[in-house]
């Protein structure tokens, strides 16, 4: 119960901090306190990475170029912080699907803008187009592979070049090799970032959020970063599965010898049957 | 029948003065009006003094019997919501956040959500994520894929209706801006 006071008021004093960088919340020790506890998940490494270069893409003078190109292996949270970015800069988001063709990009586009598709591509383009140049929101474009798999890169050119607007293209390890193909496309991304894998300190940030009810010793979340293998998908379903299994067995606090030896369980690495809930 | 709260009818007015406003640009109170629309020039007076002092427009007098002259200053693409003041209302931030994050993740868990979207401007509460989720669920938008009870339950996104997040008026009716409808109860 104690521990959620304490998130509790940590809120309330991220509140008053107001725009603070995540970076700058993160490092504020409070001495009272013998750990910090961050009231977000601001301060997860792709979380911040992601965050902080779309930030820079949309204060950027105008002469540099404004696209972000985030990859990275799946199951390290691209997708994760691309949600939290969305949230932070209030952006546009689409996920691009395989059967996309050029047309249902565009078309997926304007319906997350809130506008009444037009019919022909061309308008298409030139209504988004239109309301990306209004707007200072960013856009997010996930599963960009798809895109470049169907030879539709251009179409991303065309609403950037009409429109100036700050955009973050989120895809898999290979993105940036696939995007020199493009020789004009390759040149108005401003920053290619690469997603890092999750460690200590980010199940750290995660234990606040995905179990909070029950206090876990230093060498069990060491252990739990170490099976994860930078996957931010393990590290959430392995904390909200020690929560459960330490609440029933009447703990509130955890270490990995208790885990281990005594309730005799194990991490889900993802090698058993994959759990519904976290296939996308 | 379709109920509707005045709340609704405000949303609705602002949202159409707004795409009026980005459409002309450079505009007057009648130039605003139009005849299939019925609104007071006071109301439109009002969202429109509140408007000058947030900033996002400004105007010229054009002296006695002369309708002012006014200009569009920040064009944004959502309505801007400001108190007559001109102090930005900050409500509903939340549930745009949680309903932007359900939209994005698609299967998701109350945890997830309170995660992604609560950020330094603005937290989200366990409790409101919690209200949230329960009327979303009643109202058919997302579904409970494993049975859990709600805190520890996996929700699935079934029913997305579109960017705009679903309201839960204070009549306990849950209305939906993107179809312009009251969705629960039917």
């Amino acid at each position: 119960m104690n521990q959620i006071e304490i998130i509790q008021s940590k809120k309330k004093g991220g509140n008053v901090n107001g725009g603070n960088s995540a970076i700058d919340v993160a490092s504020t020790q409070n001495g009272n306190q013998p750990e910090y506890q961050s009231a977000t998940i601001a301060p997860l490494k792709n979380v911040a990475i992601a965050t902080k270069a779309l930030g820079r893409a949309m204060t950027r003078p105008r002469h540099l170029p404004g696209m972000i190109c985030f990859y990275g292996p799946s199951g390290f949270g691209k997708s994760y912080s691309a949600a939290f970015a969305a949230n932070v800069h209030n952006a546009y988001h689409i996920e691009c699907k395989s059967t996309w063709t050029k047309k249902a990009i565009l078309v997926a586009i304007a319906k997350e803008m809130g506008l009444i598709p037009a019919r022909t591509m061309y308008e298409l383009t030139e209504q988004i187009s239109e309301r990306l140049a209004l707007t200072d929101k960013p856009l997010i474009i996930d599963e960009m592979d798809h895109i470049v798999k169907r030879e539709a890169v251009e179409i991303i050119r065309d609403l950037y070049e009409a429109s100036g607007c700050a955009m973050l293209l989120i895809g898999e390890e290979n993105l940036p090799n696939a995007l020199q193909k493009w020789e004009r496309f390759h040149g108005r991304i401003l920053d290619f970032i690469a997603a890092q894998p999750a460690d200590y300190s980010d199940v750290k940030v995660l234990a606040n959020f995905y179990c909070k009810r029950v206090k876990i010793a230093e060498d069990l979340q060491r252990e739990l970063a170490r099976i994860a293998k930078g996957s931010i998908r393990r590290i959430c379903v392995n904390l909200t599965r020690i929560e459960d299994e330490a609440i029933e067995a009447g703990m509130d606090e955890i270490d990995l010898h208790t885990w281990v030896d005594v309730l005799k369980k194990q991490f889900w690495t993802g090698e058993a049957a994959i759990r519904k809930e976290y296939v996308r | 029948m379709k109920k509707r709260a005045s709340e609704v009818e405000y949303a609705e007015t602002r949202d159409y003065l707004w795409q009026t406003i980005l459409k002309q640009k450079t505009f007057t109170i009648g130039s605003l009006q139009s005849d299939g629309v019925k609104l007071e020039r006071s109301s439109i007076q009002q969202y429109l003094r509140a408007l000058c002092r947030a900033g996002y427009i400004n105007f010229q007098e054009q002296g006695e019997w002369k309708e002012n002259i006014y200009t569009l200053l920040k064009p944004v693409s959502e309505p801007p919501r400001v108190r007559p003041d001109g102090s930005q209302v900050t409500q509903g931030r939340g549930r745009q956040n949680m309903w932007r994050t359900m939209r994005i993740r698609k299967v998701f868990t109350l945890n997830d959500i309170v995660a992604l979207a609560s950020n330094e401007e603005h937290a989200v509460a366990e409790e409101e994520a919690e209200t949230y989720i329960r009327y979303l669920e009643k109202a058919g938008y997302i579904k409970n894929t494993d049975g859990k009870s709600r805190p520890k339950a996996t929700f699935r996104l079934i029913r997305d209706t579109g960017p705009k997040a679903p309201m839960i008026q204070r009549v306990r009716q849950v209305y939906d801006q993107n179809l312009r409808e009251v969705v629960w109860p039917k």
